[in-house]
């Protein structure tokens, strides 16, 4: 189900389906999992001001990515802000949402990743905190 | 060692799946970088890629990785690659 790219084909995950009916995973009862995404503190206040809804940033990247736990997050965020100011937010949802988001096994050198659109994220993410 | 490259990048019509928005000159852009012909399903990696020359959908850039024990041999003059957001391709691109 989760493969991954091989350069010039989209090979396939959910990611990039129709989303309409995804609301449903608001609310599906099951298993919740959890993820992490380190991001400046532009993009937290970002956050902030649209209610914990993820909105088109500036130029930032169109996908929004997320590690699957704390640890690689910072790692990350090590990579990405080496000033050490960033911030990280956890987000909550429904275990077979992942099943709609790309999955890469290993990013970096790091840890597993998540990536998906914001209007997805949007319809799937039931909590949002920043950790 | 990180290793920094000159490349032309030819980005994709939002029609064909590309970004909205072309980076401006200067911003960083960190996409995933996939080489023509590769086949990776374990391990992928974060490029950072530097516009330096804008014209309509084509740009020069200064194209490097993001972490430090990156593929930088595979950084090579003639290399075409290409740049995704997700599994999404945004670009395409060769190494001068």
């Amino acid at each position: 189900m989760k493969k991954l790219i091989k350069a010039g084909t989209l090979l396939g995950t959910g990611e990039g389906a129709n989303y309409v009916g995804l609301e449903n995973l608001l609310h599906i009862s099951g298993n919740e999992v959890q993820l992490f995404r380190v991001m400046s503190v532009a993009e937290w206040e970002s956050l902030s001001v649209n209610g914990h809804k993820f909105s088109n940033y500036d130029f930032a990247m169109e996908k929004k990515w997320f590690a699957t736990s704390h640890n690689h997050a910072r790692m990350w965020g090590e990579l990405f802000y080496p000033d050490g100011i960033y911030r990280i937010i956890e987000i909550t949802l429904a275990d077979i949402a992942l099943d709609y988001m790309f999955h890469v096994k290993l990013l970096d050198n790091i840890g597993p990743a998540y990536a998906a659109d914001i209007e997805m994220l949007n319809k799937v993410v039931r909590r949002l905190r920043l950790v | 060692m990180k290793k920094t490259v000159e490349a032309r990048i030819n980005w994709a019509l939002v029609e064909d799946g590309g970004r909205k928005t072309i980076l401006p000159i200067g911003m960083r852009y960190c996409p995933i970088l996939v080489f023509d012909g590769e086949q990776s399903d374990e391990s992928l990696w974060t490029a950072t890629v530097y516009n330096t020359k804008i014209d309509d959908r084509q740009s020069i850039a200064e194209v490097s990785y993001l972490a430090d024990d990156a593929p930088y041999q595979l950084l090579e003059s003639g290399r075409r690659f290409f740049l995704y957001e997700g599994q999404r391709i945004v670009a395409n691109g060769v190494i001068f």
